[in-house]
């Protein structure tokens, strides 16, 4: 191999079969310039290596997809059901009307929760927190969750700004409110036994009122509405 | 009137949650800017959400999740104008002599910041760019390279090959201060 080959090769690794390789260095140990060439070439690519290496990513941006999620999956079931939610509509108003009916208005249901959440969240002011520590919340309640049982169900990465009892309509709450970076989120604890509905222990339900996203969930006796 | 329905976010979040850096990472390298590759990150899981179910091997999820991020990005790619190429048909290797390679790369090291390498990545086409992101950034091989970008392996071999050549003779000019382009071919009929 000569000087014009091992540059060529050298420029075109990618290409060259593999046992031209041994070649072209056996003619670096024994050629200096070409040496220079191979080590410039090394460098070079440990320059290119280091400007493409992997840099941190922001710790917001999970909590951003993790919105964007949430709007499309409100968006998506007005789209896709359009048709089927306007006969549902119709369908639940004519029940409503029969059930209303027979029976007087008791339990609160999930929508009634999720609107009275909502009013609560957006009202509201955080000076009227009773608890500023989460290991405090039993105060406000007889809860049967460990304090660990709660956290786990709290947003990652937020912080916890204080606790108060709330009233939703007709049941109680306790009301946390968090911090996510600049989101101030509202997490609403209430005795599934208080509402008139029941949520599968695996399942996450997403509720639309305008803007305004309510997610439930199950954790023991107990049913967690989250806003924010 | 509100309106419920069931999400199963769980398994989605399980199975592609793990994968937000390495496409952050990616789209950053693509857009050369932090907000600019949230916004693909955040497109990229959106359309990733609505076909989970287009997902046959979940073992093949990082894969799945980086063909949607490159299409959208090529997507926007697309609606901008296309940039030129630069080459002015000369090695990079033609001004080394025994004595310089050491100095060189000092000078590169002072003049070319991370940044400025990433620029000229962000010069060539997006078939150079994606193999040379996933060469460097992951350390991948050309096998999986191949199996990541659905194309040959010798495709990849020569598409790096190509990449970097024209990567290591725009950072020797910009470096020597000599970025004068000497040809100007359009991307268009140039390795195709």
């Amino acid at each position: 191999m000569d000087c014009q080959q091992f540059s060529n090769w050298l420029e075109n690794r990618d290409i060259h079969d593999v046992s031209e390789a041994d070649n072209a260095l056996r003619h670096a140990q024994t050629c200096k310039e070409c040496q220079a060439k191979l080590r410039y070439d090394e460098e070079l690519d440990k320059l290119i290596h280091n400007a493409l290496a992997k840099e941190q990513m922001p710790s917001s941006l999970s909590g951003r997809v993790d919105l964007s999620l949430d709007g499309m999956s409100a968006g998506r079931s007005r789209m896709s059901y359009r048709w089927f939610g306007a006969f549902s509509a119709v369908v639940a108003v004519m029940l409503v009307f029969a059930i209303s009916l027979v029976f007087s208005p008791s339990l609160p249901t999930i929508n009634d929760i999720g609107h009275h959440a909502i009013i609560d969240h957006t009202k509201h002011d955080d000076s009227i927190l009773v608890v500023r520590d989460l290991d405090n919340i039993y105060q406000l309640g007889d809860l049967t969750l460990t304090r660990e049982e709660i956290k786990a169900e709290l947003p990652q990465g937020s912080t916890f700004v204080g606790a108060r009892i709330c009233p939703l309509g007709e049941c109680l709450a306790i009301h946390m409110v968090l911090r996510q970076n600049d989101r101030r989120i509202s997490v609403y604890l209430i005795r599934e036994n208080d509402m008139d509905f029941s949520l599968s222990p695996h399942g996450r339900y997403t509720l639309k009122e305008g803007s305004q996203i309510v997610q439930f969930w199950k954790k023991g006796k107990y049913v967690f509405a989250m806003i924010g | 009137m509100p309106k419920l329905r069931r999400v199963d976010k769980k398994h989605f979040k399980e199975l592609t949650y793990p994968h937000l850096e390495f496409l952050y990472n990616v789209a950053l390298k693509y857009s050369g800017k932090p907000y600019d590759a949230e916004d693909l990150v955040q497109e990229t899981m959106y359309t990733a959400f609505r076909k989970f179910s287009q997902l046959r091997e979940e073992s093949k999820c990082r894969s799945w999740l980086f063909m949607i991020l490159r299409s959208h990005f090529l997507k926007e790619k697309r609606q901008a104008s296309k940039r030129p190429i630069l080459d002015d048909g000369d090695g990079y290797l033609k001004n080394v002599n025994s004595g310089s390679p050491n100095e060189l790369v000092e000078k590169y090291e002072s003049k070319m910041s991370k940044e400025e390498v990433q620029r000229v990545l962000r010069l060539i086409p997006e078939k150079f760019q994606s193999p040379l992101i996933l060469y460097y950034m992951e350390d991948m091989t050309y096998q999986e390279i191949s199996e990541y970008l659905d194309i040959p392996i010798g495709t990849v071999m020569s598409r790096l090959a190509r990449g970097k050549k024209y990567m290591k003779n725009e950072i020797t000019r910009r470096t020597k201060g000599t970025s004068v382009v000497k040809k100007i071919i359009p991307i268009t009929g140039l390795w195709a």
